[in-house]
């Protein structure tokens, strides 16, 4: 594998980018992020992303997923023919290293292999979105090793699986120490603390199936 | 150690960037990611 070329683009309008509309309505940073295929297939994906806001967000295409303190989650489903960024970086196979939506404006950090791919993911950024400005380009050898993603298909959870992970993440479950231990994770979701213990277990074995790389 | 960091502006169409040691002797070998433009050191300054 080469070394790439990291590439860092921003875009100043908000219309490219639901989130960077969002964080523009909402005054806030948004930079935690995630991406999933949702079945069918043909129906697009879903981003999952994290807000610290007391504003309520009332857009046709993002729902609400979970609340905990000052932290909420939404869910903005994408359509099987969107257009965004980070959809088109997608489709030339870039990993995003990083995505910030802050005031209405978007920067992404993504890896391209070489020159030639670099070259035509500007040209059809460019053409689909003209106000793309390209602002770095790195191509030095870090000390950080290469990364390496994994597809973790989130559809093999369950509704119940999804809730309980998602709970004890938000509550710090998986932090050590501990900010909410599992009696606690359980009454937030209305459920014993031994069926909170046997969904996430599932959960996790799941997850960690895609992580591992275990068929 | 800190990668000296170049700025970079296409005398042909105007792009400019910041680019690292590395990347300037990518573009100076294939010409402007925008346009295709021959380059030459002259397109980088240091900050």
């Amino acid at each position: 594998m080469g070394e790439g070329i990291r590439t860092t683009v921003e875009f100043a309008s908000p219309s490219v980018c639901t989130l960077a509309s969002v964080s523009e309505e909402t005054g806030e940073r948004i930079d935690t992020v995630a991406t999933s295929v949702v079945p069918p297939a043909d129906q697009g994906t879903v981003t999952d992303f994290r807000l610290d806001s007391d504003r309520t967000i009332e857009r046709a295409d993002v729902t609400h997923v979970i609340s905990y303190e000052r932290t909420d989650v939404y869910r903005l489903r994408h359509g099987a023919e969107s257009a965004c960024p980070c959809t088109r970086l997608g489709q030339h196979g870039c990993p995003i290293e990083r995505f910030v939506a802050s005031d209405g404006e978007l920067r992404i950090v993504f890896h391209a292999t070489d020159y030639d791919q670099l070259e035509t993911i500007v040209a059809d950024l460019r053409e689909e979105f003209s106000d793309l400005d390209v602002v770095r380009l790195v191509r030095s050898p870090t000390d950080r090793p290469a990364p390496r993603q994994v597809f973790v298909d989130r559809s093999k959870l369950t509704e119940r699986q999804l809730e309980v992970l998602e709970t004890a993440y938000l509550m710090g479950y998986f932090e050590h120490p501990k900010r909410a231990n599992a009696t606690e994770v359980a009454a937030e979701i209305g459920i014993t603390r031994s069926t909170f213990a046997e969904h996430l277990a599932a959960a996790q074995g799941k997850v960690l199936g895609d992580v591992l790389d275990d068929p | 150690m800190t990668e000296e960091t170049f700025e970079f502006e296409c005398p042909s169409c105007g792009e400019a960037m910041h680019v690292d040691s590395p990347m300037k002797r990518t573009l100076v070998d294939h010409g402007c990611v925008f346009c295709g433009a021959p380059l030459t050191a002259a397109a980088f300054s240091t900050r």
